[in-house]
């Protein structure tokens, strides 16, 4: 008896011990959680102004910059999805790295022609996204918009248009550039943000800023140099060893 | 002892080539490999030229001489006749390399009686295949007979060695022959060691302890003990498929229906030996004889449907070049569509086996989507109409990538880590324009900016128009101009040409480049 009354058992001991209460905690908050919320990676600063990030099988306007399309995707070409780009023939394949895009994931239909749509739809089976730049003189039949926008659905494969699309999820659009680097007759574009404004299907405006990111480097070093005056010049090269330490 | 009989084609690099390109293999010719002589022919010998030699120093040594690029797989092609040939009267042709054959000399010897008529036999139906000249050596060990073989004459162009003189024939031939590299080789004439016969008398413990295995292996050559064995070839079976038409095709698709079921039988032929397609030759024949092959490469390995597809697609591009070709486009179409395709031939160039491209128990994974997707906008848009980017080293972003069709191979030499000073760093533009747009680039006071011959702007920016029908942009803020001097060193080659970054009143940003003859836009930061 004793050995009873040396317990070191206090008296109002915890029901269940932590490990146990630690998984019951996750069992409940994978039990609350909202259904798994059906979207592609997307970058930080755009996931801010579409709350969640691009989801699948949607379609998005993305207007007025190349580089607004690249930043929408590069989360989730780096995250080794496969994306096509139709009807861009005129793309830069530095930018496309720079911006965090995998090549080796990227395919490219330069100039697809009447059969745009046809090509469309045979790429939604296989790629995670796509960018998208109907020819001029396209027209769009509501019942052609409606099947691909099913099939979309269905596979589950984004849509990035850059022109008018009836019944898009959110509408991306370039307001202005904010350039840094370039002066007047010295430097070099160095950096640049983005200002983008998002207007999704309810008619609700988001304004942001959205960084592209420039591959700093080694590459800096190389500006050449021969401009107007001395001073341009020394200008030129405090803005890249500013760059270059930074 | 393992008597061997070497059959050797003397200069055959050069014989092949001068068939290859059609020049005179009598005349001076040499073939260059990485900037070196490779081989040359007899007369470029006797002018002075040698193995080895630079480029520069054989021209100098001969004038008259003309050099050829050496092409490794012309000399395996053109070496493959000679070889049926002899494979035709002796079984077991072992290929040491393009030029030099080996054959087990017992067989031949028991079946034509003796050495001297085999080897006559032999030397004869390889001459058959037109070869201005034909060696044999007989000897013990492939190596001896080589040896023979080139030891042998014009005049007597036969050479046994009995197996008692092997040792004595090697014995004053120079060590680098057995050397197994160029190291060793340097090493041992280091030693004082100059000569086979030198090297064989060398103690063999004392061998092993200071080359190792290479060198034991390289002193039983040069005593004369062979260790290497005849190695016969395989026949490769035959999987090429051909059709041919008795009435000219002159139409691709006509052409392409009739070839799906040759298509089927070329699958069906490869499937049957586990073997599947990934790169296919494809040559076709029109009526006056003239023929077009390319060599084709599929991302994953050929069906059927593929082998119609690119069938199809090197007729378009056949037909679209005889269009374009010509001063009178009607006359050439006309005149080419007299000119029917009447024989197609699909030759595999590289089989692998089925098991290396085996798709797993759930399926092949999303990249074989991916590439049914793909190669079904080929099918449409053909072979141009999807790829990937690559990028590559360059001074301006057009240069920078390079547009590789899907199933391509992307281009080897990217020269990608190199600095090309000139380069554009900082923020890359977006949007490239393949070919750069002609804009009006204007000071404030309206004038047209012009470059002087030290690449000095004439004013300041101020307006940038980017088409006649534009209304002109204000310059923002602007840099440059940056000299890009490419290629000064051809006489026609551009001018030297400046190019300078703007940022126009609505924020956008463009790359112009400017010469004398004004600005065009290259890129734009959109």
């Amino acid at each position: 008896m004793t050995l009873l009354a040396a317990d070191p058992t206090p008296a109002v001991a915890p029901r269940t011990p932590p490990r146990v209460a630690e998984l019951q905690a996750r069992i409940n908050g994978m039990q609350s959680s909202a259904p798994p919320s059906r979207t592609i990676p997307t970058r930080a600063d755009l996931a801010l102004l579409l709350p969640g990030g691009l989801r699948e099988g949607a379609i998005y306007q993305v207007r007025g910059s190349t580089s607004l399309a690249m930043v929408a995707l590069a989360e989730a070409s780096a995250a080794g999805r496969w994306s096509a780009w139709v009807g861009w023939p005129q793309l830069n394949a530095v930018a496309l790295t720079a911006a965090g895009i995998r090549l080796d994931r990227t395919a490219i239909v330069p100039n697809p022609g009447t059969h745009w749509l046809g090509i469309l739809a045979g790429l939604a089976d296989a790629m995670s996204v796509l960018v998208v730049r109907p020819p001029r003189a396209a027209r769009l039949s509501p019942g052609e918009t409606a099947r691909l926008a099913a099939r979309l659905r269905e596979r589950g494969c984004t849509v990035l248009v850059d022109g008018e699309w009836p019944g898009a999820e959110a509408e991306l659009q370039l307001e202005a550039h904010v350039w840094h680097g370039l002066g007047d007759g010295h430097g070099v574009l160095l950096d640049r943000q983005l200002r983008v404004r998002v207007r999704d299907r309810s008619g609700r405006v988001r304004r942001g800023p959205v960084g592209v990111a420039a591959p700093l480097g080694q590459t800096l070093r190389a500006v050449p140099t021969a401009p107007l005056e001395q001073s341009a010049q020394l200008t030129a090269v405090d803005a890249v060893e500013w760059a270059v330490s930074a | 002892m393992n008597r061997a009989l070497a059959v050797w084609v003397p200069d055959w690099p050069v014989v092949a080539a001068a068939a290859e390109l059609a020049l005179d293999p009598t005349a001076p010719l040499a073939l260059i490999h990485k900037g070196l002589v490779f081989a040359c022919s007899g007369a470029a010998r006797s002018a002075g030229v040698t193995r080895g030699l630079s480029q520069r120093e054989a021209q100098y040594r001969c004038p008259s001489i003309t050099v050829a690029r050496y092409d490794e797989s012309t000399d395996a092609r053109r070496f493959e006749p000679c070889v049926r040939a002899l494979e035709a009267i002796v079984p077991g042709v072992h290929i040491v390399r393009p030029g030099l054959l080996a054959v087990r000399a017992r067989g031949p010897v028991r079946y034509f009686g003796s050495e001297p008529l085999a080897a006559a036999a032999v030397r004869d139906s390889v001459l058959a295949c037109g070869v201005p000249d034909v060696r044999v050596g007989v000897a013990d060990g492939v190596f001896t007979a080589e040896h023979a073989a080139r030891a042998s004459t014009r005049t007597a162009p036969i050479l046994s060695v009995p197996s008692a003189e092997t040792a004595g024939f090697l014995a004053d031939l120079p060590v680098a022959l057995v050397s197994p590299d160029e190291r060793t080789g340097t090493l041992l004439r280091r030693l004082g060691v100059h000569t086979l016969g030198e090297f064989a008398a060398l103690p063999l413990e004392d061998v092993r302890r200071r080359f190792g295995a290479a060198g034991v292996w390289a002193r039983e050559q040069a005593a004369g003990r062979d260790p290497s064995r005849l190695v016969p070839r395989e026949l490769p079976p035959e999987f090429a498929v051909q059709f041919e038409s008795d009435t000219p095709l002159e139409r691709s698709d006509e052409i392409a229906f009739a070839m799906r079921s040759y298509a089927d039988r070329f699958d069906a032929q490869l499937r049957a030996k586990r073997l599947v397609c990934t790169a296919v030759r494809i040559e076709l024949t029109d009526e006056h004889g003239s023929e077009v092959s390319r060599v084709w490469l599929h991302p994953r390995w050929f069906h059927a449907a593929d082998l119609v597809d690119r069938v199809r697609w090197q007729l378009d591009g056949l037909f679209r070049a005889a269009q374009q070709s010509g001063a009178d486009p009607r006359l050439e179409v006309a005149e080419y569509q007299r000119a029917g395709i009447v024989r197609v031939r699909l030759i595999p160039e590289r089989v692998d086996a089925t098991a290396h491209h085996e798709s797993g128990l759930w399926g092949g994974g999303p990249d074989e989507r991916v590439h049914h997707a793909l190669a079904r906008v080929q099918s449409l848009l053909g072979p141009e109409g999807v790829g990937t980017l690559e990028r590559r080293g360059g001074r301006s972003p057009a240069e920078q990538q390079v547009f590789v069709p899907w199933g391509d191979a992307p281009p080897p030499d990217s020269r990608l880590q190199q600095p090309w000073p000139g380069a554009i760093p900082g923020v890359p533009p977006a949007t490239v324009f393949p070919t750069a747009e002609p804009v009006r680039l204007a000071a404030a006071d309206g004038s047209e900016i012009r470059i002087d011959e030290r690449g000095h702007l004439s004013g300041v920016p101020a307006e940038l128009q980017l088409h006649a029908s534009h209304a002109p942009r204000s310059v923002q803020s602007w840099a440059g101009p940056w000299p890009l001097q490419e290629r000064w060193w051809v006489s026609d080659a551009a001018p030297a040409r400046v190019r300078c970054q703007l940022i126009d009143g609505s924020g956008d940003a463009w790359l112009v480049v400017g010469d004398e003859q004004g600005w065009c836009v290259e890129a734009r930061y959109d």
